[in-house]
């Protein structure tokens, strides 16, 4: 499933990233790669943006980009 | 990605395109910072630097250059804060430029020692230079309070580079930082890979195949060549090298990947390592409770701060407390103290005798007192309350708050076109467009820059607010909220210019997707806080200073010189008589240009025109002519009855002289209405058309610009006039009805029919040549 569709305080680990533009090259290089794991920290009122802490830091993605991440939840 | 956080004035580099003509001293050497947003870089900077700063621009793109002076031989330029050095964004293409063709000869990488994870993957990239290091790990004092142990010495060895813990907010570590920059190594070191030894084979063997004129960052290059960045296109001729560049290319798409996917995670997997081995495990247990510790303010704040419902709720109530502090309670405190008691009792009367005492004429004193000094005057009076709003806002921004607050509003900016980030210039231009249009500098992409620069001012400012207060005495008393009524027009037209602009080409690249690091609450530091107001107060001063003051000559000589009946012949007019002055005899024949809209009273014309200089104008032109004194201007030892009647006056002045409301009626109410709405909506004031002139760039754009805002205030006046009478039945349908209900249709199918550009995925960047090229 999208990352989007992941709950607040889930957390979870990448699957692949699905798209090959800019916004793909933009999330590999701030480390959002298959087999990262991460938690959803906070969900913006309507939905989106979605903040992410992952590798230590945390990040907030637009809806844009959190359905192009694969993700699947993990306990 | 911040650009600057301060919104520091950006003038223009005099001269050259090639910074580096500015170093005076030929022998200065140039040493760069370099780091991610958030890393405490620029503050850095500014501890080493102190206030030897310049701000300057580079060329072709309006991102800030900051350069200082470390010491007499050293030059320190602050690069913005980049996550890498791909060409994705101006700011990194620019941080790439400075790196390549400035030949910097030393980079200080400046690195969060929190987010150590993150961090290296630019410095790895800096590693490919081949340009003398040094790795700052800022945030030291976070690092100790969070007992997080990270082993410098190991760090160092696996990165290759000197490491040098330091705290920005402390000072420790920063002489150290300072001596280290002063005496830095020369010439070139080897190009480091940090990977896949594969990979790096690879790489090296393009290395060797590249010509000698490009071998000083020949590693880069080749970096650039696999990943699409751009690079010196003469290497393609090398067959070798173009060989190798594929074979690289091939080697990492072999599994369907992407190769920037691929790079990164060669990239990241090198990352895990020196994590694993300099990231400290053994108190992994404390290490957990204290972060945990450490990180529960910020959680609890955000738990509320953040929260799904308690969002909006509270961000409306900050933004009014805000508001209330900087322009209703304090501010205006502040500014009637400045305009009438320091203007208006001391200092004009004090220019004046002043003047007279030397013998210059009447007319000279009134000219440099009350024109002058007055004009300038009313600009700067508006000065304590910028300080104010502006530290305030300053305050949110350092203590993490704004990013939250674009994170809440981000979608539904995203709905005409902008993103959440574009709310703080809608937030200053409610006190003055003037600073607002200049914060837009710091918005992603040059789309959402150029539809905020030009709905900014459509927010009524603090100059405006007197108008509404006005009118709703004089004409809309029995209208409840009239004020807060003008403000939600306010948003409502801005919101529809969003979504009318966006449709077209100049504004169709999509809102930066928000891709932002949520920073930890921290105190603010008032230095930081100090700063930024500083530039952007100076900012103002300087730009209405420098417009406003040959604005408020021609201006003043203009209503007060003219032909007078009387005396029939050109002279210097009193104050009482601008009915006959040059303007008011320009105006009278064109005044019929308003009359579609219900002011074509040329007493009206003569106001918009003064409300061109400075909004509040508008008023006291409207008190000249009304003959009665502006009840603002009376004594402070008037009585009570005396204001209201000087206010009954005035008020029946306006809705005689300029609206004729006793013989018009309703239609000489929406004509005040259509009023109001033109000069509140419509181009602003000449200091922030300057600005605006600057920061859009382009000529063509900002005449474009203005025609809008022209227009599309017309518009909206003639639609609320035309049609308010048609509808209370005060007019009969006329052409000019159906000029406006044209208007309305054209609006709405552009809004909701016209279909936008497509988007593109690959912003445009200008091609900025290497030198080489050249």
């Amino acid at each position: 499933m999208l990352l989007k569709n992941l709950k607040n305080g889930q957390r979870g680990r990448i699957r692949a990233i699905l798209s090959k533009g800019l916004h793909c090259r933009r999330l590999c290089e701030m480390g959002f790669l298959p087999g990262t794991a991460f938690r959803i920290r906070h969900v913006a009122p309507l939905g989106s943006p979605i903040a992410v802490e992952l590798r230590g830091y945390e990040v907030i993605i637009g809806s844009r980009d959190a359905e192009l991440i694969e993700a699947e939840a993990v306990e | 990605m911040k650009a600057c956080h301060c919104g520091c004035e950006v003038e223009q580099v005099q001269g050259s395109t090639s910074p580096k003509s500015e170093i005076k001293n030929a022998d200065a050497s140039h040493v760069v910072l370099a780091g991610n947003p958030n890393c405490g870089k620029s503050t850095i900077f500014n501890r080493l630097c102190n206030l030897h700063v310049r701000t300057g621009n580079y060329p072709g793109v309006t991102v800030s250059r900051h350069v200082g002076t470390v010491s007499p031989n050293t030059q320190l330029v602050d690069l913005p804060g980049t996550y890498s050095l791909s060409s994705a964004t101006t700011d990194e293409q620019v941080a790439s430029n400075e790196l390549l063709d400035n030949d910097a000869e030393f980079i200080v990488n400046v690195i969060d020692a929190t987010s150590l994870e993150r961090s290296l993957f630019l410095t790895l990239e800096l590693k490919m230079l081949g340009v003398p290091m040094l790795v700052v790990l800022n945030m030291w004092d976070e690092v100790r309070k969070r007992h997080i142990s990270i082993d410098t010495a190991k760090l160092s060895e696996m990165l290759q580079t000197e490491v040098l813990p330091v705290s920005c907010a402390t000072g420790e570590g920063i002489e150290i930082l300072r001596e280290k920059i002063r005496n830095h190594p020369h010439g070139i070191v080897e190009p480091v890979y940090l990977g896949d030894s594969a990979i790096r084979d690879e790489l090296f063997r393009a290395v060797s195949a590249t010509p000698d004129l490009y071998k000083p960052h020949a590693l880069f290059h080749a970096r650039c060549a696999v990943l699409g960045d751009r690079y010196p296109t003469d290497l393609d001729k090398v067959p070798e090298w173009a060989e190798r560049i594929k074979e690289i290319r091939d080697k990492l798409t072999s599994d369907g990947k992407t190769v920037y996917q691929a790079a990164a995670e060669d990239r990241y997997a090198f990352i895990s390592k020196i994590i694993a081995n300099c990231l400290g495990t053994g108190e992994a247990a404390a290490a957990g409770k204290e972060q945990a510790k450490a990180k529960g303010l910020t959680d609890r704040l955000d738990s509320v701060v953040l929260n799904r419902f308690a969002a909006f709720p509270v961000f409306l109530l900050i933004m009014c407390l805000v508001y209330y502090i900087s322009v209703t309670w304090i501010g205006t405190i502040v500014t009637d103290w400045t305009n009438d008691t320091l203007f208006g009792d001391t200092v004009i009367p004090a220019v004046k005798d002043g003047l007279a005492s030397i013998g210059a004429s009447d007319w000279i004193c009134a000219l440099v007192g009350d024109g002058i000094v007055g004009g300038v005057g009313a600009v700067l009076g508006f000065v304590p309350q910028m300080i104010i709003l502006f530290a305030l806002l300053s305050l949110l921004e350092e203590c993490g708050y704004m990013t939250r607050a674009s994170f809440i509003l981000d979608r539904v900016f995203n709905t005409f076109g902008l993103s959440g980030r574009a709310f703080i210039p809608y937030l200053i231009g409610s006190g003055c467009g003037v600073p607002a249009l200049m914060t837009a500098r710091t918005l992603g992409s040059e789309s959402e820059r150029r539809i905020t620069l030009l709905t900014t001012t459509m927010i009524p400012c603090g100059a405006k607010l007197p108008i509404i207060i006005v009118f709703s005495g004089a004409v809309f008393s029995d209208v409840p909220f009239f004020a807060p009524l003008m403000y939600v027009a306010g948003v409502l037209l801005v919101i529809i210019s969003a979504l009318i602009l966006k449709k077209f080409n100049a504004f169709k690249q999509s809102a930066s997707p928000l891709l932002l690091e949520l920073p930890s609450y921290h105190v603010p530091m008032p230095r930081i806080v100090a700063l930024s107001v500083w530039h952007r107060v100076k900012g103002y001063i300087i730009k209405a200073g420098t417009i406003i003051f040959p604005c408020v000559t021609a201006l003043w000589l203009l209503t007060h010189i003219g032909f007078s009946h009387e005396e029939h012949r050109f002279m210097m007019l009193e104050d009482d008589q601008t009915g006959e002055s040059l303007v008011a005899d320009t105006l009278k024949p064109v005044s019929g240009i308003f009359a579609p809209v219900g002011f074509d009273d040329y007493r009206a014309s003569v106001a918009v025109i003064t409300g061109l200089l400075a909004k509040e104008s508008i008023i006291s032109t409207m008190a000249v002519f009304s003959g009665a004194e502006d009840p603002e201007e009376l004594d402070e030892d008037a009585t009570e009855e005396e204001v209201e009647q000087a206010e009954n006056t005035f008020y029946e002045a306006i809705r005689e002289n300029m609206f004729d409301i006793s013989h018009r009626g309703t239609a000489g109410i929406l004509g005040a209405l259509a009023f109001v709405i033109f000069n509140l909506f419509t181009i602003p004031c000449v200091a922030a058309v300057g600005v605006l002139r600057k920061e859009l760039g382009n000529r063509r754009l900002f005449w474009q610009a203005v025609c809008y805002q022209l227009g599309f205030s017309y518009g909206a006046a003639l639609v609320v006039y035309q049609l308010g009478l048609l509808i209370t039945g005060a007019g009969a349908f006329g052409p000019w009805t159906a000029v406006a209900l044209l208007y309305l249709l054209v609006v709405g199918w552009i809004i909701f029919l016209k279909k936008a550009p497509a988007e593109e995925e690959e912003p445009k960047l200008e091609h900025i040549p290497f030198r080489s090229e050249t």
